[in-house]
């Protein structure tokens, strides 16, 4: 296990534990100094002042547009008609598929092979440093940067689509199967993909040090199969990782929206680039179903953290 | 003011190419002349407006985004304007804030001392200040370098659809080009939009437009909605509801007929210009249509696009749009911000404005009617770039906001969605 402590260090700012934050709360309540609590207060305010004023209050605005309230048009009463129109919206209905099938497929795949990796490397002997470097390498990388590689790849006039030309697989490039911009979401799938695995894989690495090969010693002395090993040893010890993480990966994938605008298509398009279309749209009268379709998104995803909140304390006994 | 900013950038994006004045003008046409009566009359009037502009200082509300267009209004126009005691003062605004504070002033009873002289205007902006009769009007053809404008031009008249009745005075020009790869495709197969119909069926896969609301594919859309419901004629002026619903399935009908040979077989369609001009130079299309008539140059001259790459026009006339400056009703010194747009007006100012190395801007008068023709012909056009006075032939006019949302909203559920 030489590589602990070097590469995988690094997984807390990704948010698997909870331990740092939780620490500094038990700590700062010693009896009879509340002043050390309004100094943590006050280190955080600047972040509170963020979170309340930036995302609740625009999410509050936002809100409120969606009831046809605050509008620089219309009667200015208040109704929900504008989230009856973006259910009866064609982009909307149509949207609903593709997002759902993107998120799920992406993070399901991303969770299994991200596991699978991470076993694999553990069980090198040599080179195992090295892997680990080259498995998170791509994590700083912009999702930006990766969607551009993905169309220079996958793209009809892509490298990989040249390649099967000169192959002769194909008789033109045209030919090449859409991989961008296709009817499926393929394009989107792997760039997410791309960048999921190594996220989910380097905190079920870091979770694979805690500990977990000496009960796998006692397992294997005792004469567990390898089959076993991995499902009441190692599946318990990874799970909260796996599930945690796969749950932020889903979240982020079923709001972001410069992956799906960058290599979908203009219909059916993921909900957050419908959001952003009616958002967009110069009659203002389209203004409250854009903010009905983001309170929607953000709702949703709103449940996805508040499961993965209960996934963190159940298995560390901190937040619920 | 977007529009305008949008339409600038593209214009903007020619500057360092371009080019496109140029070389082979045919379109020389004569003014009238006018009676030496009414032409006394017209001089003594200007001089009138003169002797009032002296001393005046001029606020002139414009996007100020772009740092060699500041130069050549600081340094060269305000020169101009100096020249007759005006003192022209650039104030940083967005054309939409800038009718709102005209409005306001309006709505507050100031009729007389207004803040804003002169306003860089089109598009909806132009029709809103229009609608509450913010403009002073009847002063734009009185102009004396108005000699110069086309005033019968339907681009020059109508402000994307909106009558321009003599409210504002034209300052540049943009015009759409359709821009091809002629080791693929002749200009003839884009003659008119039948001609590239029967192209498109031919070579299934090689055209294609972005989705509106995308500016530019918005644009292409227009073009082949007016070719599709027999012109542009009942599109013009306020949109009317009726003739929307009787001419626009028409429309549906021909953009559907051709889609199947579009790029993808037109199962989908790009989001922006952007993927559009890479379609282009990856060579998985062979033409498109866009507002940035000068742009294939800087492609081509960066090894972007082919050498092959070249520009043409419909001959019955390609989208294009002007714009425009305005003066508010209330301006306190109306007089010299007539003096500084004729100063914009001027063939020596329009002149300098569309050189490349300058600015590079379409001029918004015929220099064919003026003499500097031969030094506007001399600016260099490189190969790519369709020379402007063909660009602009038979223009068709832009359509009102009200127009313009109609026909994207209608493409999307019966073009794209269907």
């Amino acid at each position: 296990m030489s590589f602990r402590g070097s590469s995988v260090a690094e997984p807390a700012p990704y948010g698997a534990g909870s331990a740092p934050g939780s620490a500094i709360q038990r700590s700062a309540r010693l009896p009879g100094e509340w002043p050390d609590g309004l100094k943590v207060f006050a280190l955080l305010s600047p972040a509170l002042f963020l979170i309340v004023v930036l995302f609740l209050g625009g999410f509050a605005f936002g809100f409120l547009q969606s009831l046809g309230l605050l509008s620089f048009v219309g009667d200015g009463s208040l109704s929900f008609s504008a989230y009856l129109r973006m259910f009866e919206d064609p982009a909307v209905r149509a949207s609903l598929p593709l997002t759902f099938r993107i998120s799920i497929i992406s993070t399901v795949l991303s969770a299994i092979l991200a596991v699978a990796s991470a076993l694999l490397i553990r069980s090198t002997k040599r080179g195992q440093k090295f892997l680990v470097t080259i498995f998170q390498l791509n994590i700083p990388i912009p999702h930006i940067v990766g969607a551009l590689a993905m169309m220079l790849l996958l793209q009809q006039s892509g490298y990989f689509s040249r390649i099967a030309f000169a192959l002769g697989l194909v008789s033109s490039p045209a030919e090449f199967i859409p991989l961008v911009a296709d009817e499926f979401g393929v394009g989107i799938i792997a760039h997410y993909m791309w960048k999921e695995v190594p996220f989910i894989g380097v905190v079920v690495l870091a979770a694979l040090q805690s500990g977990v090969s000496d009960y796998e010693e006692v397992a294997r002395s005792l004469g567990a199969s390898s089959w076993n090993r991995f499902r009441f040893i190692i599946l318990p010890f990874i799970a909260p990782s796996v599930s945690s993480t796969s749950i932020i990966a889903f979240a982020f994938t079923f709001g972001s929206y410069e992956i799906p605008f960058l290599l979908g298509r203009p219909f059916p398009a993921a909900l957050p680039v419908v959001a952003v279309q009616s958002y967009r749209d110069s009659d203002l009268l389209s203004r409250p179903e854009a903010m009905a379709t983001c309170v929607a998104i953000t709702i949703f995803i709103s449940i996805l953290v508040y499961l993965y909140m209960r996934i963190v304390g159940r298995y560390t006994g901190g937040v619920r | 003011m977007l529009r305008i900013r949008r339409n600038l950038s593209v214009v903007a994006g020619l500057s360092a190419s371009l080019l496109a004045l140029g070389a082979c003008s045919t379109t020389a046409e004569v003014p009238e002349v006018e009676s030496i009566a009414v032409a006394e009359t017209a001089a003594s009037y200007w001089e009138g407006v003169l002797a009032e502009a002296q001393g005046q200082t001029v606020d002139w509300f414009m996007w100020a985004g772009d740092d060699r267009l500041n130069a050549y209004i600081n340094e060269y126009v305000a020169a101009e304007a100096a020249k007759y005691g005006v003192t022209l003062n650039q104030v940083s605004s967005d054309a939409a804030d800038t009718v709102n504070k005209v409005l306001g002033e309006k709505q507050a009873g100031n009729v007389d001392n207004g803040s804003v002289d002169l306003v860089w205007i089109n598009g909806e902006n132009f029709a809103s200040g229009k609608q509450a009769d913010l403009w002073l009007c009847g002063w734009a053809q009185t102009l004396p370098s108005a000699e110069f404008v086309d005033w019968e031009s339907d681009a020059i008249k109508f402000d994307f659809g909106t009558p321009v009745d003599d409210c504002e005075a034209p300052w540049n020009q943009a015009m759409s080009v359709i821009t091809f790869d002629s080791s693929k495709v002749s200009s003839e197969d884009f003659s008119s939009v039948p001609a590239m119909v029967k192209w498109i069926n031919a070579n299934p896969g090689q055209f294609t437009y972005a989705a509106p609301p995308d500016f530019n594919g918005s644009m292409t859309v227009r073009r082949l909605f007016y070719d599709a419901v027999g012109g542009y004629d009942r599109l013009l002026g306020k949109f009317d509801q009726t003739t929307y619903d009787e001419l626009a399935p028409q429309a549906w009908e021909f953009l559907n007929s051709i889609e199947g040979n579009l790029w993808r077989g037109g199962t989908t369609y790009p989001q922006a210009i952007d993927e559009v001009e890479k379609l282009y130079a990856s060579g998985e299309i062979s033409a498109y249509i866009s507002y940035n008539a000068g742009r294939s140059a800087l492609l081509v001259a960066d090894g972007v696009y082919r050498e092959s790459t070249r520009s043409t026009t419909f001959t019955d006339g390609m989208i294009g749009n002007t714009n425009y400056v305005a003066i508010p009703f209330n301006s306190p010194a109306s007089a010299g911000a007539k003096v500084v747009a004729n100063i914009l007006q001027s063939p020596e100012a329009q002149l300098r404005k569309a050189d490349p190395s300058v600015l590079g801007y379409y001029p918004a008068i015929e220099m064919s009617r003026t003499e500097f023709l031969a030094e506007y012909e001399a600016l260099p056009v490189p190969k790519s770039v369709l020379p402007f006075t063909q660009q602009k032939k038979n223009a068709n006019p832009e359509l009102s906001a009200a127009w313009l949302d109609a026909i994207e909203k209608g493409w999307i559920a019966n073009v794209l969605q269907r």
